[in-house]
């Protein structure tokens, strides 16, 4: 825990953004308490002012049905939940539909994409219409990434190396990085990717909670382009939100990873 | 609960609640990571870090290296410690250097073993009773828990054999069964552990890959905070993510207490020494 916490009094006004978040359910698991007014309830209990969410149906199974669902939740929300709309490269006529939805309303702020769930790698030619898109129009774009992985070998489809080409390619399109990698590998290719990139930025959601992560990841690139976020509705945003807080990191540094970035990378009102 | 209370009470919070890590590691980490504490004192300076006071330890050498050489090694580090525990690793007897099974647990309970981990799958043995079945009798007949990492029981991404736990625990209902969440599985096993939790009281879970969104709430109402125990699982885990889970758990003061250290401390002051 960094001790400084207790002799530098953060402002009442941090704003706290969770930049990686999902509604729906999961065909996995059971999820307890799933629905938007728990989810609100939980922001609340922790002092989560904003949270960025891409509907859980939209990535697995319906772009139509999971970007209504979100819409409707974000409205219950009234602005506490913000959208990714998700692009599904083997849809893309459905997925272009709703990525204009960006600019034409405040309540979607940012493309989400996933390589792994979709099977396809961020490189290749079915994203190039979304690339396309976002660098006309500024629109960031948020990727699962992950390591290699040979018990689930379709991660293979968002190892972070995939983005160097993207990255290259659209240097205005901002590229978060959501996971970092993953895992211990790939979060050390994400870090160095970005380190070449100054349009990639790294977020720390997911399942893993590696002792000096943190601390690793501020040593090695400007603390502007970290942004924290939890996985939630997989992942209980508690897990994530102690890593960052009881980071060996000054406060000013955690005030930027866990709300002052998203704001500022997401343009968020 | 604000930001700004969380950051300045956190500190305060960990105190208050006292922390019993019941899972963490020491010896040279095999797994890459950013971090690892080579022996017990270097696990001591970061619990000081998070105000965890006590703890229940394992060697890596007992899992990657050998048994009988990993408890050895363990058992030196925290011969004069009042602050760790041991959990020591155990095979089939007469699969390993140590002599009669029954003397070598009573052995290691005088160098402060509390529990004791299996690996069948990666030790490779089996669990049946013409292998284990006389370890299995003297832990139940001790109380002293049986850890059992859920990676040893997933044999492939996606097939999980929890009937394992169940089988054990019936037919060992007074031997307490911890499962250790260590691996990326237990994020998704919800629909086994439920009602897993439900039929089988001799059964706990530690916290540490316990992550799904908001199941340690639904744990505790559906069973009780009893069956779960605070960890860390350093050095795999960042001490603070277990921390403020618990802190900020959804549930009275008291079940918080019982997770962060009653439950374990009860579960190691029912070994019969």
């Amino acid at each position: 825990m960094n001790e400084s916490a207790g002799k530098n009094k953060i402002p009442n006004d941090t704003t706290v953004v969770d930049a990686h978040t999902h509604l729906g359910y999961a065909p996995e698991m059971y999820i307890p308490n799933a629905e938007v007014e728990q989810f609100i309830k939980l922001m609340d209990h922790l002092g989560i002012d904003i949270c960025l969410c891409a509907h859980l149906a939209a990535i697995q199974s319906s772009l139509d049905y999971g970007h209504k669902q979100l819409i409707e939740d974000m409205k219950i929300a009234k602005g506490r939940i913000l959208g990714f709309v998700v692009f599904n490269p083997h849809y893309p006529t459905e997925s272009m539909k709703w990525v204009k939805q960006c600019k034409r309303t405040p309540y979607f702020v940012a493309v989400k994409i996933h390589p792994a769930w979709h099977r396809y790698p961020p490189n290749g030619s079915k994203y190039q219409p979304l690339w396309e898109y976002a660098a006309e129009f500024n629109i960031p774009v948020m990727s699962h990434t992950w390591d290699y992985d040979p018990q689930n070998p379709v991660q293979d489809f968002s190892h972070p190396s995939l983005f160097a080409e993207v990255a290259e390619k659209y240097p205005s399109v901002k590229i978060i990085l959501g996971h970092a990698g993953g895992r211990y590998n790939a979060h050390i290719e994400a870090v160095d990717l970005a380190q070449q990139y100054s349009n990639i930025y790294l977020e720390l959601a997911g399942d893993s909670f590696l002792p000096g992560l943190v601390e690793y990841v501020v040593s090695k690139l400007e603390p502007e382009r970290i942004l924290y976020g939890s996985d939630m509705i997989w992942i209980d945003p508690r897990y994530h939100l102690g890593s960052i807080l009881s980071a060996n990191i000054t406060l000013e540094v955690k005030q930027k990873i866990l709300g002052e970035n998203a704001i500022e990378v997401y343009k968020l009102p | 609960m604000t930001f700004s209370f969380l950051m300045e009470k956190f500190s305060d919070l960990k105190r208050e609640i006292h922390f019993f890590d019941a899972n963490c590691w020491i010896g040279e980490n095999p797994f890459p990571s950013f971090k690892h504490f080579n022996n017990s004192s270097e696990l001591i300076i970061e619990m000081d870090k998070y105000a965890i006071e006590e703890a229940l330890i394992s060697h890596f050498l007992a899992w990657k290296y050998n048994p009988f050489i990993g408890n050895n090694t363990l058992a030196d580090e925290i011969r004069e410690s009042e602050k760790f525990y041991g959990c020591y690793v155990l095979v089939p007897p007469g699969t390993e250097k140590i002599g009669d099974i029954k003397g070598y647990i009573d052995e290691m309970v005088k160098k402060k073993a509390r529990a004791f981990r299996i690996f069948p799958l990666e030790h490779h043995f089996s669990l049946a009773d013409w292998s284990m079945g006389k370890v299995l009798s003297i832990l139940e007949d001790r109380r002293i828990p049986l850890i059992f990492p859920l990676g040893q029981i997933t044999w492939a991404f996606n097939q999980v054999h929890w009937d394992v736990i169940y089988e054990l625990s019936q037919r060992y209902k007074r031997l307490p069964i911890i499962v250790d969440g260590y691996g990326p599985q237990e994020l998704t096993q919800s629909r086994f552990f439920l009602p897993l939790l439900e039929n089988c009281e001799n059964v706990y879970l530690d916290i540490h890959n316990l992550i799904l969104y908001g199941i340690i709430e639904e744990i505790v109402n559906r069973v009780g905070a009893h069956r779960l125990l605070f960890s860390t699982g350093m050095p795999f885990n960042n001490p603070g993510a277990s921390l403020m889970r618990v802190i900020t758990a959804q549930i009275s003061d008291e079940e918080k207490k019982q997770i962060a250290h009653g439950n374990i401390k009860r579960l190691l002051k029912g070994v019969r020494i």
